[in-house]
């Protein structure tokens, strides 16, 4: 016994005692990524495969290592140890950033801008929405490796069971439709599903799948996400374009108007809940669906029997001819502390080895991501054996390749998203709110308190 | 009537028992069905009472394919464990010395390890990584252990113990020609074996669900305990499969259940004497 707890004490000491060696810190002949995806998970090992390629391909270069550090929920995790990290002065050469999180790390002066280091042509290889995801004040500072969209779905065997002039309402999937028609055809489908015995709607609970669960859960980026849209196909937005300016922008007529629109969702009898129930739509629950670009993965894998189609995100107004789609995701970017162009140089040639045509495809191949650059969404596989897979990524490819928008670049992006979704979005849902001017007085008050937090941005 | 009370105290306390249980069954079960079945049979018996046909090992095929949960799992069991060991050492030596011997400034350190059981962790978070970093051990096993082998609340607590522990035992020990450190060994440990289980398990318990402290201190995959692992099973961007979430859950969760069926009696008499729920 004394010979054990002597033991445990010498070696207790001598741990501590290790402490006393001198700092580890980082070599200069190694450009160390950090990664917010797992090392055990399809995501993270394409990263690793990436690397060990850049690393066979140039041996006589600095070894590049890939760290992954998991993040929980929405990045927190990984982002606690990346701000601890800043802190400690130990940023890695290259991190992920989630795209709308950028011009937060940007602002602060924690980036470094691409333009002057990255080879002719390179950013022109983007697409659009990616380009603009990563440009914070006219200079670009995130790669982003994976896109994302956002479409509708539909449940087949519920909307076959229609009568024919109901049914004539869903588009095709190559065919634009509006938020009226999207409205119209969920109420004409709420008041069917009330009278039926169509075995279709033996589980029915509501019309449309919203997601606003998310937000009334605390994901508020879900809500963001998902219905900005509505304003930017009414050419207007949730921020002006400085990133700051939410007064006239958020609270203005034109927000109004498409505000009200999706409150037509929870009109009573209302097509939408806030309370619908887990996986509403994968289980019958719901005929329509708004679905994240996962649904795909998720309903093909896990949910064999449903029978869902895609069809096109709505427009607000079928003349509309911006971009309106949902769009972005993960980027990578460097650390702006770099005084040495040289090196610089070298990490921005690692970035571009992790973000050219050739990664794109690798990425998609290996994990589904969506590919960002222009010459490799054509890798996206639309002739597989499931015709319901092949539908949905013909629609989300279209949007990728023609409607996709980047989200409001704002250094104070994570509290406009909270804000809008939980402030505006969730109290026109939970509270059944329709007319023009509760919904009015809902931006405003919003607006007075992003104008509040916002005021350090200004500065 | 004595009957009927006790019926009824029968009847509540497996009203209550169920409520705590459900949802581990709930969990188990459903680890063995895929999502289609899962949601399906939410709000029905079936979720409790499954059809056999519906039930498979496919989610645990397919969780082990994607992730090393074992290896993560075994991590965790070696963290938690060198805490633990490490952990009784250096804190009952501290509460040992606080409530046995006269030091200088001995009520000033005992006052200020009080005042530090009030900071929460997470408070401490960044400084620690910092200072951790500072010593170049980050990414490293001692770099993780260290900082939580020292608790503030066990020195305490121990220190509380051998207050009430009978001095007459030590000073017959010393007469019998124990010296100071034969007499902590040979008398003090062996009486105060249920003070070290007790401790024990509440140390291996918040070693084994710490998650922040891993991610800011670890980066090498092969390093992570399982709590890092859940976080990246639940977080999946591109494949959201509830059953492997329940899985994994169920494979996590069955060496705490076996811990605390072992040691149930210590958990409930630490979280007494510590006053944690």
């Amino acid at each position: 016994m004394r010979k054990v707890f002597l033991f445990m004490t010498i070696v207790a000491l001598a741990l501590s005692l290790i402490g006393c060696k001198s700092k580890g810190a980082s070599s200069n002949e190694k450009i160390v990524i950090w990664t917010q995806a797992s090392a055990d998970h399809p995501e993270g090992k394409m990263f690793a495969d990436r690397v060990k390629s850049y690393n066979e391909k140039h041996p006589s270069g600095p070894k590049v290592e890939i760290q992954n550090i998991t993040r929980a929920g929405a990045g927190s995790g990984y982002i606690d140890k990346l701000n601890a990290a800043i802190t400690a002065n130990n940023m890695p050469d290259i991190f992920t950033l989630d795209g709308p999180d950028i011009a937060a790390y940007a602002d602060s002066g924690l980036l470094g801008e691409l333009d002057d280091y990255m080879s002719d042509g390179f950013k022109d290889g983007f697409t659009k929405a990616i380009v603009e995801q990563g440009t914070v004040k006219g200079k670009f500072y995130g790669m982003g490796y994976s896109d994302s969209g956002v479409a509708v779905m539909y449940n087949e065997d519920m909307i076959n069971a229609l009568p024919k002039d109901v049914k004539a309402l869903i588009p095709a999937a190559d065919q634009d439709w509006t938020w009226d028609q999207f409205l119209t055809l969920t109420r004409k489908i709420d008041e069917f599903a009330k009278t039926t015995n169509n075995p279709a709607f033996a589980n029915y609970e509501a019309a449309v799948s919203t997601l606003l669960t998310d937000v009334a859960s605390g994901v508020y980026e879900t809500g963001t996400y998902y219905f900005t849209p509505l304003l930017w196909g009414n050419n207007t937005n949730i921020v002006g374009k400085d990133g700051v300016t939410v007064d006239g922008v958020l609270n203005s007529e034109k927000s109004v108007e498409a505000l009200t629109k999706f409150a037509q969702l929870f009109k009573e009898p209302a097509l939408a809940s806030v309370s619908e129930s887990e996986k509403a739509f994968h289980s019958g629950k719901t005929a329509l669906s708004v679905s994240g670009f996962w649904y795909v993965n998720e309903l093909t894998n896990n949910y064999p029997d449903l029978k869902f189609r895609t069809v096109r995100y709505p427009k607000m107004n079928k003349d509309f001819d911006g971009l309106y789609t949902p769009s972005g995701s993960w980027a990578f970017v460097r650390n702006g502390q770099e005084e040495d162009e040289k090196r610089a140089k070298k990490v921005v040639e690692v970035m571009e080895w992790l973000n050219n045509d050739e990664a794109s495809k690798e990425y998609y191949h290996k994990n589904g991501s969506i590919p960002t650059r222009v010459n490799s969404i054509s890798e996206i596989d639309t002739k597989t054996d499931n015709k319901y897979h092949n539908e949905a990524w013909t629609v989300l490819k279209y949007q990728v390749e023609n409607t996709n928008k980047a989200r409001p670049v704002s250094p104070g992006y994570p509290y406009l998203s909270e804000t809008f979704a939980k402030d505006i979005l969730l109290k026109i849902a939970q509270n059944k709110v329709t007319d023009s001017a509760t919904i009015k007085k809902y931006t405003d008050d919003a607006v007075k308190k992003i104008d509040k937090e916002f005021e350090k941005y200004r500065k | 009537m004595k009957m009927v009370k006790k019926c009824l105290f029968y009847i509540v306390a497996i009203a209550i028992a169920l409520q705590f249980i459900t949802p581990l069954v709930w969990m188990v079960l459903s680890s063995f069905k895929i999502d289609e079945v899962i949601y399906k049979d939410i709000g029905s018996i079936y979720a409790i009472f499954p059809r056999f046909s519906d039930l498979s090992l496919k989610s645990y095929t397919e969780l082990l394919g994607f992730y090393n949960i074992f290896r993560n799992l075994l991590n965790s069991l070696l963290y938690a464990s060198l805490t633990v060991v490490f952990g009784l050492t250096i804190n009952s030596l501290a509460g040992y010395a606080l409530a046995r011997f006269k030091f200088p400034f001995k009520d000033g350190i005992l006052i200020f390890i009080i005042a530090l059981m009030i900071v929460p962790v997470e408070a401490t978070i960044l400084p620690l990584f910092s200072v951790v970093n500072e010593m170049g051990l980050i990414n490293t096993i001692p770099g993780y252990l260290l900082p939580f082998i020292v608790n503030v609340m066990n020195i305490f607590l121990f220190r509380q113990h051998f207050l009430s522990f009978p001095g007459e035992l030590i000073e017959s020990g010393k007469i019998d020609g124990l010296s100071e450190i034969g007499c902590f060994l040979r008398i003090v440990i062996p009486s105060s074996l249920n003070m070290y289980i007790t401790v024990g398990i509440l140390t291996f318990l918040a070693s084994w669900n710490d998650f922040l402290w891993p991610v800011m201190a670890l980066s090498n995959a092969d390093l992570m305990p399982i709590q890092v692992a859940l976080n990246a099973i639940f977080s999946d961007t591109y494949n959201i499969f509830t059953s492997h979430i329940m899985a994994a859950l169920t494979i996590v969760t069955i060496p705490i259940v076996i811990l605390y069926i072992i040691f149930q009696k210590y958990i409930v008499e630490g979280s007494v004497q510590s006053g944690i729920k």
